[in-house]
């Protein structure tokens, strides 16, 4: 099978933290013996994989098909080069965010998905309008869920919107109507336990209010833990002015956050604070990076958090009470260490183990992709009529001349060079609009 | 004494780099007792769906004799010039018809996700790669140009950066109190970042603009911009001007500012240092950043107001540093083929296949 895979990717010895490069780490190496995978990317960055310029997979599908194009959405600007290629052949997408903080790269502004999607799904002839009006009208990605063949989800909370929202839009089945909860994978590589007889909380939340910061460091504070907060490079300053603010002095700040690094600092701490609460963004890996090496967690009591079972996550529920319950939360890790530096270890990872293992993530996506191969592939094909007429449109345009009119027109006709001109156009777009071997 | 013909595409009332590349190509062949002549077409992009129509224009024309010569070589420089077909065809590539490369994607492309675009591209890195990789010696005017054609098209060429159009010409003069600003204007060579950047530097610094719009409602979008911080005083836009008045304003300013987004090669970048001054410009200035090095030869910048603001401040500030970062180009771009000298292996490569 042959998977064209697009993806953000993390540069050599760079982890960053995009969900989308961290499952490719992750699912990978237990995909590369089964799958032939080639990855496309839209820069010139040193990858660990051979990488592809993602404007050269068409050609590349033309000489040797693939038969599925897999695509990770996240809502990060670097993701853009997906999202537009979505649109050109869907496939089978794994979605990390639904909701985009920043508007899309304007060629998208004007894109005519929902026409397209129409023409496809009724299988009917594309309405091109003359001119489409630019259209920034909703965070949501309802354009890129939408045009996804199979539509899979790292997140339950992903699922429900999806289903809320895009099956509401489009009013009918979708294509090939099975989605899917893919989990974030972990793989369990132990590091140095340390944490035993320390208090030491390991928080990842951004200094953005969804973080939570404003809530987590008074409680950290008052229950008397040393804090570790993994922190992206630019937002530095910004925490800096949160631990001066709520006078938190114990602390040791990593910046450079990416789910690798969380792996490392995690074990060092005695609990793991994941409280995002936010219409965008989520959780991501962090929370069951931290169960894997057997610390227990606090987190909300909302979406993806809320489908954690109860006796490996302390729930609490954001608002006005959220201060006081994560201080009972830290409270409940000092008075129950016994339980939570013994049993709860084996506990947690035993949950991971079940439901988050790397290669049993790996083993999931390629059932899917067994499983929908020939939907996929059949989709694909289908599609493939809707990027033939936009190439017969662009055929009729070139060839809409003035100097073919004239020389089609009757007064001219004995100049002998319509059939010439003709020829050219047809030569060029017959190299270029087929792919066919022309020799010219 | 062969007979060349240089391949230019003119976008009419506006002139850029290429054009003074043809010009000054088409002199230093006939200075070496060529017969050279420049054929230019029109083009417009004011309608994506003709680039095809432009490209077979190109292709339809037969260059193999004019007027009882035989034409013993074809230089083509930018798109869709490399469309036209000859049995010896040397490239001097400017740039391919970038939004549907690298900036495919970004607010500088037109193309979207639309079936007829996405023909448009296919149709456009299929031609483009047939068409160049037919030629005889492909070279381009940077190693962006080459890289880009290595990463998008798979074709190998050789690096052949044009010398300064105006030789030795250039002077050096004294540390002014202005910005200079030299190319055409449309969006992607970003002058509104220096013009939003004016209320942030010292305001006895002003912005000189050369060059002539070149995009519908660019000039609209400046002037809206001035009005609003109220520059009306301290931004000049002078059109084209001719050489020596050209020569006046690069020896005489601040420093030059020069920070298009992704730029293939920038003749503003070397003048600006055969002329002694720093260049500011921004981290993603594509070939610029081949010859200009952050606090050595001028300023490499986030591409944002702020940070240039801040960075022409630093150089009102201290001249001394602009005259040290100025020198230091004047310096690097003396001991270059760029600024002297650099004709003649150029042009012996371009005209290589004439050996075969």
């Amino acid at each position: 099978m042959r998977v064209a895979w697009f993806s953000l990717l993390n540069p050599k010895d760079k982890p960053t933290d995009s969900l989308s490069a961290y499952f490719t780490d992750e699912v990978f190496p237990s995909l590369k013996d089964l799958i032939d995978i080639d990855f496309f990317v839209s820069d010139e960055n040193s990858y660990p994989y051979k990488t592809y310029s993602f404007l050269r997979a068409f050609e590349m599908h033309r000489k040797r098909p693939y038969d599925i194009f897999f695509y990770q959405v996240e809502d990060k600007k670097e993701c853009d080069f997906i999202r537009m290629h979505l649109g050109v052949r869907p496939g089978i997408v794994l979605y990390h965010d639904l909701f985009f903080k920043s508007d899309p790269p304007p060629p998208l502004t004007f894109s005519i998905w929902q026409d397209v999607l129409e023409a496809y799904l009724a299988q009917a002839e594309i309405r091109f309008p003359a001119k489409k009006p630019q259209d920034f009208s909703d965070p949501f990605a309802l354009r890129e869920a939408s045009l996804a063949l199979v539509p899979l989800f790292s997140s339950t909370r992903l699922c429900g919107e999806f289903r809320r929202r895009v099956l509401k839009y489009l009013g009918r089945d979708l294509p090939i109507p099975n989605i899917f909860y893919l989990p974030h994978p972990v793989s369990y590589r132990p590091e140095q336990e340390n944490a035993i007889g320390t208090l030491k909380a390991a928080f990842c939340g951004s200094t953005e209010l969804e973080g939570r910061a404003h809530k987590v460091l008074p409680a950290i504070k008052k229950e008397g833990f040393n804090l570790i907060w993994m922190i992206k490079r630019s937002e530095k300053e910004k925490a800096e002015d949160l631990l001066r603010e709520f006078g938190v002095s114990d602390v040791d700040l990593i910046t450079g956050k990416s789910p690798a690094r969380w792996r490392e600092v995690v074990s060092k701490a005695s609990v793991a604070i994941h409280t995002h609460f936010s219409a965008y963004g989520g959780l991501g890996p962090y929370p069951y990076i931290s169960l894997s090496q057997g610390v227990p967690i606090v987190t909300c009591d909302f979406a993806e958090g809320e489908s954690l079972p109860d006796d490996i996550a302390i729930k609490i529920n954001p608002g006005r009470y959220e201060g006081s319950q994560l201080s009972q939360a830290l409270e409940s890790i000092k008075c129950r260490r016994e339980f939570f530096e013994g049993p709860y270890r084996k506990i947690a990872r035993d949950y991971i183990e079940e439901f988050h293992q790397s290669s049993l993530i790996a083993d999931e996506l390629l059932k899917v992709f067994n499983s929908k191969q020939d939907p996929a592939k059949r989709a694909l094909y289908k599609w493939e009529e809707i990027l033939k007429q936009g190439r017969e449109y662009l055929f009729k345009k070139a060839s809409e001349n003035p100097l073919c009119d004239i020389i089609s027109g009757s007064q001219d006709k004995d100049l002998g060079i319509a059939s010439v001109w003709s020829s050219q156009i047809g030569e060029f777009a017959g190299i270029c609009l087929t792919g066919s071997e022309i020799d010219i | 004494m062969a007979n060349i013909l240089i391949l230019g595409v003119k976008v009419p009332y506006t002139r850029g780099g290429a054009e003074s590349l043809c010009s000054s190509l088409a002199s230093e062949l006939k200075e070496r007792g060529h017969n050279v002549d420049i054929v230019n077409l029109p083009i417009s992009f004011s309608s994506k769906e003709k680039l095809l129509t432009y490209a077979s224009m190109w292709r339809s024309i037969d260059f193999s004799e004019f007027a009882g010569k035989v034409v013993d070589l074809i230089i083509a420089t930018k798109f869709p010039s490399y469309y036209a077909k000859h049995t010896k065809k040397s490239i001097w590539l400017v740039h391919q018809h970038r939004p549907a490369y690298e900036l495919y994607g970004t607010r500088f492309s037109d193309l979207s996700d639309d079936p007829r675009d996405e023909a448009l591209r296919e149709a456009l890195l299929e031609g483009d790669t047939k068409a160049i990789g037919e030629a005889s010696y492909i070279s381009g005017i940077s190693e962006n140009v080459i890289r880009r054609l290595k990463r998008f098209n798979g074709i190998e060429g050789e690096v052949l950066y044009p010398p300064l159009p105006l030789g030795k010409r250039y002077k050096r003069g004294e540390s002014g109190d202005y910005i200079l600003s030299v190319g055409r204007i449309c969006n992607i060579k970003r002058i509104d970042l220096m013009i939003k950047a004016l209320p942030i530097v010292h305001n006895f610094i002003s912005l000189k603009v050369v060059g002539t719009p070149d995009e519908d409602g660019i000039m609209e979008y400046f002037n809206n911009e001035i009005d609003k911080h109220h520059l009306w005083d301290r931004v000049e836009f002078l059109g084209r001007v001719d050489d020596e008045t050209l020569l006046e304003l690069y020896a005489n300013c601040l420093c030059v500012y020069y920070a298009p987004f992704d730029e293939d090669y920038g003749y503003v970048t070397l003048e600006a240092m055969a002329s002694g001054k720093p260049v500011i410009t921004a981290k993603d200035s594509g070939g610029v950043l081949e010859f200009v090095r952050d606090m050595e030869t001028g300023l490499v910048l986030e591409p944002t107001t702020d940070s240039i603001g801040h960075g022409v401040n630093k150089l009102v500030e201290n001249r001394e540093l602009a005259t040290k970062l100025g020198e230091n180009g004047h310096l690097y771009i003396k001991g270059t083929p760029m600024f002297s000298g650099g004709w003649d292996s150029v042009i012996s490569r371009l005209l290589s296949p004439l050996d075969e």
